[in-house]
This record gives C-alpha cells, sequence and structure tokens, in this order.
C-alpha cells in the first residue's frame, strides 16, 4: 500500500526529472539558435551577391528595387539607401567678390 | 592644366590658382597661401587619377577597357570602383533620372569626343535617340573589386565623376593642410576642413567658365554646391539645338525648361546629382527638391528664378522676372 510519504517522494523525482528535461531543452535551443548565427554568418561572407533593398525615390523609369551591393566609401559620395541627406548649412548671400564660380560646364 | 597666379581674396590672405582640367576650369582655394603649392599637387594627383579612370575619351582610360570586356567582370582600380559605385548610387537616389548607362545616348547625339572637338554645326542625326539601359545592369562585387558592365552598354560618369574629383580633393587638401580648402570642378564646388569666419563666396552663373560677370555670390561654410545648366556645352544637328543633360528614359536632351539650376548639399555629388536630376525632372524639380529639403534655386528660360527649401529668397530676380519661393519639405 503507498502511503503519502511515498506520494511526496514519487512527485519530487518526477519534479526533479522534469527539471533536468527543460534544463537540456534549454541548452539544445541555445546551442541551435548559436549554431544558426554562425552559419548564416559564414554563408553571408564566403558568397556575397547583390542585396535588395527598398528604394526611397519613385523612379518611374522600370528600375528594380536592387542596389549594388558595396557602399562606394568616397570621401564624398551620397548618403547611402532611404537615410535622408545629412543636414548642411545652407548657403547665405554675401558681398564678397566670388573665389569661384558654380555653374554649367563650359570649356 | 596650367597653374594661374595666385591672387589675394579681399577678405582674408587665401591661397586661389586656377587651372585646366577633365576639358574644363578647376579652381583651387586654400585658407593659407603659403598651402597652395602643396594643395595644387594634390589636386593635379586626384585630377590625373580620374581622368585615367573615368574618361570615356581617352582610349587607354579604365573605363574605356571596362566597356569592351563584353559582359566579362573586370578588377578596377580603387578609383574606379568608387567612381562606378558612387554613380549607381547617384541614379537610385535620384529615381534613375542621372544615369551612368547614358553613354552611348550621349554618343548618338553627337557628344562622342571631348567636347572642345563636337562640332558646333551638322547634319541631322541620322538615328533616333536611344534609352539608357539602366544602371542595375551593372554588376559590382566588392569582394573582388571588379565590375561588370553588360555588352552593348557604355558608362558615362560625366555627371558625378567631376563632383566627385571635387570632394575627394578638397576632403585630401583638408587633410594635408589641417586647414580649409575650396575646389570647384567645372562649376561644381566641394568645400572641406574648418570653416571660414564668412564661408567661401562662390558666384552663380550659367556658365562657370568664364569671367564672373555679376549674378548672386553666397557664401558656403561646409559640403558642395554644383550647378547644371542647359544652356553651356550646346551643339546642333540639323534644325536641333542639343544640350549634354539626358533623359535616361528617352535617351534624349532633357527638358529645356530650366536654363540653371544650383543645388548645395553636404557633398558635391550629391549637389551635381540633384542638380542634374532637377534638370532631367523639369516642371516638377522645385516640388521634388522641396520635398527632400534640399536648398537649390532654379532659373527658368524666360528668367523667372524658383528657389527651394532655405536657399536665399532674392528680392528682384535674375533678369527682372519675378521670384518664387517654395518651402522646404521633409524627407520621406
Amino acid at each position: 500500500m503507498t502511503t503519502p510519504w511515498h506520494y511526496a517522494q514519487i512527485q519530487a523525482r518526477r519534479d526533479e526529472t522534469f527539471e533536468r528535461v527543460r534544463r537540456v531543452f534549454r541548452w539544445t535551443v541555445v546551442a541551435a539558435l548559436a549554431g544558426a548565427a554562425v552559419i548564416t554568418g559564414v554563408v553571408a561572407r564566403e558568397i556575397p551577391g547583390r542585396s535588395t533593398v527598398a528604394t526611397t525615390s519613385n523612379s518611374g523609369s522600370g528600375a528594380p528595387a536592387t542596389t549594388p551591393a558595396s557602399s562606394p566609401a568616397t570621401s564624398g559620395g551620397v548618403a547611402g539607401g532611404g537615410a535622408p541627406p545629412p543636414q548642411v548649412t545652407p548657403p547665405a548671400p554675401t558681398q564678397s567678390p566670388p573665389t569661384a564660380v558654380s555653374g554649367g560646364t563650359g570649356f | 592644366m596650367g597653374g594661374g597666379p595666385l591672387v589675394k581674396t579681399e577678405e582674408r590672405a587665401a591661397g586661389v590658382t586656377h587651372m585646366r582640367a577633365l576639358g574644363t576650369k578647376v579652381t583651387l582655394a586654400v585658407d593659407h597661401d603659403g598651402d597652395l603649392r602643396v594643395a595644387e599637387v594634390a589636386l593635379r594627383h586626384e585630377l590625373a587619377a580620374v581622368d585615367h579612370a573615368c574618361s570615356r575619351f581617352r582610349s587607354d582610360s579604365e573605363i574605356q577597357n571596362l566597356s569592351a570586356m563584353g559582359g566579362r567582370p573586370v578588377r578596377v582600380s580603387e578609383l574606379l570602383y568608387e567612381a562606378v559605385s558612387v554613380a549607381c548610387l547617384v541614379a537610385e537616389r535620384t529615381g534613375g533620372a542621372v544615369d551612368p548607362t547614358v553613354g552611348r545616348a550621349v554618343a548618338a547625339l553627337g557628344y562622342d569626343r571631348d567636347f572642345a572637338e563636337v562640332a558646333e554645326i551638322g547634319e541631322p542625326l541620322p538615328i533616333q535617340p536611344v534609352p539608357a539601359p539602366g544602371w542595375w545592369l551593372i554588376e559590382l562585387d566588392e569582394r573582388t573589386r571588379s565590375i561588370a558592365v553588360p555588352p552593348g552598354v557604355s558608362l558615362d560618369l560625366g555627371a558625378s565623376a567631376k563632383a566627385l574629383v571635387a570632394d575627394r580633393a578638397a576632403c585630401r587638401i583638408a587633410s594635408i593642410t589641417k586647414s580649409g580648402a575650396l575646389v570647384c570642378v567645372g562649376g561644381d564646388v566641394a568645400v572641406s576642413g574648418p570653416p571660414r569666419d564668412h564661408g567661401w563666396p562662390v558666384g552663380i552663373a550659367v556658365d562657370s567658365s568664364g569671367p564672373f560677370e555679376g549674378g548672386p555670390v553666397v557664401s558656403v561654410t561646409a559640403g558642395g554646391l554644383a550647378s547644371s545648366s542647359t544652356a553651356v556645352r550646346t551643339w546642333h544637328r540639323g534644325t536641333r539645338r542639343l544640350h549634354h543633360i539626358v533623359d535616361p528614359t528617352t535617351g534624349d536632351c532633357a527638358s529645356d525648361h530650366w536654363r540653371l539650376v544650383s543645388v548645395a548639399v553636404v557633398s558635391c555629388v550629391e549637389a551635381n546629382a540633384f542638380s542634374t536630376a532637377a534638370i532631367v525632372w523639369g516642371e516638377s524639380a522645385p516640388d521634388r527638391l522641396a520635398t527632400i529639403g534640399l536648398p537649390a534655386r532654379l532659373v527658368r528660360h524666360d528668367g523667372v528664378v524658383s528657389t527651394v527649401a532655405r536657399w536665399p529668397s532674392e528680392p528682384s530676380a535674375e533678369m527682372g522676372s519675378a521670384s518664387v519661393q517654395r518651402a522646404g519639405g521633409r524627407w520621406r
């Protein structure tokens, strides 16, 4: 005949087993996520290609929403992707004689 | 190219010199005239490198070799890779209004050699305009620094290479001299380094290569200021008057709606991109520029001036016509 003491003992052993299974499960999930991240990184580095990004402007020219994979590392260049252009102090009127002339490209 | 005399500006002992390169006029200004010699050496180096990499009129240029490879990837110099990447980014940012694959279209219009050698008057064009194939056909591989251009596609970096060299040179000179520098290549102005007290005064004119004969003068403290015009670099074929700004969607000259568009923004490349795009956009350009929030000045062929965003408004517009001010909008 099973006593309440027996019940308590069985319950404790069951809880302990559940806890062990939970721990194993947690580590399995962590390991799987880490493995997926490593594999993704390796693939992305070893097999580079064209990236598809949404363009910000409405071309109306039939251009697909793709852009060359690389961004130019230019000293001036243009802001990439859909980023707003960085603000710069706008030109101000001046009475000084010009140092240079901005206009159409003549000879 | 030939160096010019040093000119002292009235405000401060800046060094200024002029030279010719890339088929146009180049101006260099530095904060201290003692830095001018070293700055000029750096500028000439950049100009020569861009000419060798990007000229579509030199048989030995890298870009000519690229177009002749029949679509095979070619490993290119860092400079050409940067120039083509920037050109593609410009095309993307302007929604294809400024496209580096217009090479054949420009040549078909008669601009197939250095502009000084293009006949001013000629027979009517024998063929219909050729639309640009599209910048998205260019394959860039950053890992191998190679570019593949499909057969039959000819690149023309004229819309961005001059601005790029202005940005690069101004940045390099400021870095070497640790002081402010201005570089102007064919009317595309880049400013770099510590800002001057009142900025660099830059005149706005239809033709940047001649002497400044009056017009608005604005001070620029940083970034770029570029202008595009349909009134210069023009030629005639039959009864048609042609100019050098091509609409990629048609392959024909862009609309004549604007005579001159000037844009000021964070870099000369970007300023040039949007001043050229504004010519292509035609009548809708002020609204588009205002939406982006770019300070700009647009002059119609009848002389009416529109200013956009924070470009200083003009009390009396050029040639006595009315002036229109549009408020800047938010970038969307």
